[in-house]
């Protein structure tokens, strides 16, 4: 972020904006940021808080007008994140998972999981009007063929698929984006059920790592990547599991 | 609320550790008062529209986000997992504020909002591989009159 705000102030236009990690942007004497003490991914705050948003947004865009040498300014207000009393579920029982790497087992097993999730994505689509699923090029509809390509490819199998449906990367960048299609499907079915409180980033992640097919479909793949002896697969392998959710053996970043 | 010190003890480490590069600043650039500015969004979400080429692990080049795209249409292809992704899949503002720049025009604070927007995929381990990007979308958005950018991480 701050190296792009002194490219594009090269050229004569003015930047200011959101930094979520202080000591980046103050060690390269970035023009104009402000600082937010909310989580990554969350630049702006809370979600669906419009008033909120635009009060970041306006502290941010004064700097534009005040400050007169580089400048980090503090944002002091916490974002309100809802009430984290009380334990968060997914409200569809799941089975739990086994152990196994046999290809039909793992893809029967994560096939179960999107078949009872299903319900739940699709109204989380129809009340936001939007979903994420799509970063592979393939949409929700086909999420079960997705499903299975990850499946046999954890698994170590041939996978099964000889026309290609448009998938949006080659193999194997492609399987790195059916794991984010796969738990954005995921996330989305959770956040659309009946609860107390929608689940935190620590929540969903608990659950689709420590709960679901999907959580150890995604450990084998991640492992196939990083046994691969390729310094290039195994740098994927860090984009299908956020840190501490890895096994010691993977990188960090 | 999330600061450095909050999160697993191996990002902590590794964002800490990420050399900076030292980059020479441009001269002080003063933009003209806000309620006259023409504002666009830069951000490094790794946002393309759905029609659009998705982003590839260590992308540097950009997407452009025309200013009447549907923000429902707005796919993220980040590399990174390590943040919260629950947030931009329940509501875009939070990584791309675009509504929330629209109503700041029309409450007349902000001038005007740019006829295009721009993304980058961040977390990249070698920034100033972005600079023949970077400086491009700056000349691109001095062009279209743009006055300041307004730039969001994930």
């Amino acid at each position: 972020m701050g190296a792009l705000s002194h490219y594009i102030e090269q050229a004569g236009v003015a930047t200011t904006g959101i930094s979520l990690i202080r000591e980046h942007v103050a060690g390269m004497n970035v023009p104009r940021s402000l600082w937010v003490p909310f989580p990554l991914g969350r630049p702006m705050g809370p979600a669906d808080d419009a008033e909120f948003q635009r009060d970041v947004l306006r502290a941010g865009l004064t700097l534009l007008n005040s400050a007169t040498e580089p400048t980090v300014a503090d944002y002091e207000r916490d974002a309100p994140m809802g009430d984290p009393a009380g334990e968060w579920a997914c409200a569809v029982a799941l089975p739990q998972p086994e152990p196994t790497d046999d290809a039909d087992a793992l893809t029967q097993g994560l096939l179960d999981e999107v078949r009872a999730l299903a319900p739940w994505y699709d109204e989380g689509r129809r009340s936001r009007g939007r979903s994420s699923v799509g970063a592979s090029g393939l949409g929700a509809d086909q999420i079960e063929l997705m499903a299975g390509e990850l499946a046999r490819f954890a698994a170590q199998a041939e996978n099964g698929a000889d026309e290609d449906p448009g998938w949006a990367h080659p193999a194997p960048v492609r399987y790195k984006f059916m794991a984010d299609d796969l738990r954005a499907f995921y996330h989305e079915a959770a956040a659309a059920q009946p609860g107390a409180r929608p689940g935190s980033d620590a929540d969903l992640n608990g659950w689709v790592f420590g709960q679901t097919q999907l959580g150890e479909v995604l450990r084998l793949a991640a492992d196939r990547f990083q046994s691969s002896g390729d310094q290039r697969l195994a740098a994927l392998a860090i984009g299908l599991i956020p840190a501490g959710y890895r096994s010691r053996s993977l990188r960090t970043w | 609320m999330v600061r450095l010190d909050d999160l697993h003890p191996d990002m902590a480490a590794n964002l800490l550790g990420l050399e900076l590069p030292q980059i020479e600043p441009a001269p002080w650039i003063t933009p003209p008062p806000l309620a006259e500015a023409t504002v666009a969004i830069v951000t490094t979400a790794g946002l393309a529209r759905r029609d659009d080429r998705p982003f590839s692990p260590g992308a540097v080049e950009y997407r452009l986000i025309p200013g009447d795209t549907d923000p429902a249409d707005l796919q993220m292809s980040h590399f990174s997992v390590n943040f919260d992704r629950s947030a931009f899949q329940q509501d875009y503002n939070v990584a791309f504020p675009i509504d929330r720049l629209r109503e700041l025009v029309d409450a007349g604070e902000v001038g005007a909002v740019a006829p295009h927007h721009y993304s980058f995929m961040g977390a990249q381990p070698a920034p100033t591989r972005m600079r023949e990007t970077g400086e491009e979308v700056g000349r691109l958005l001095r062009e279209a009159g743009v006055d300041a950018a307004f730039l969001t991480p994930v």
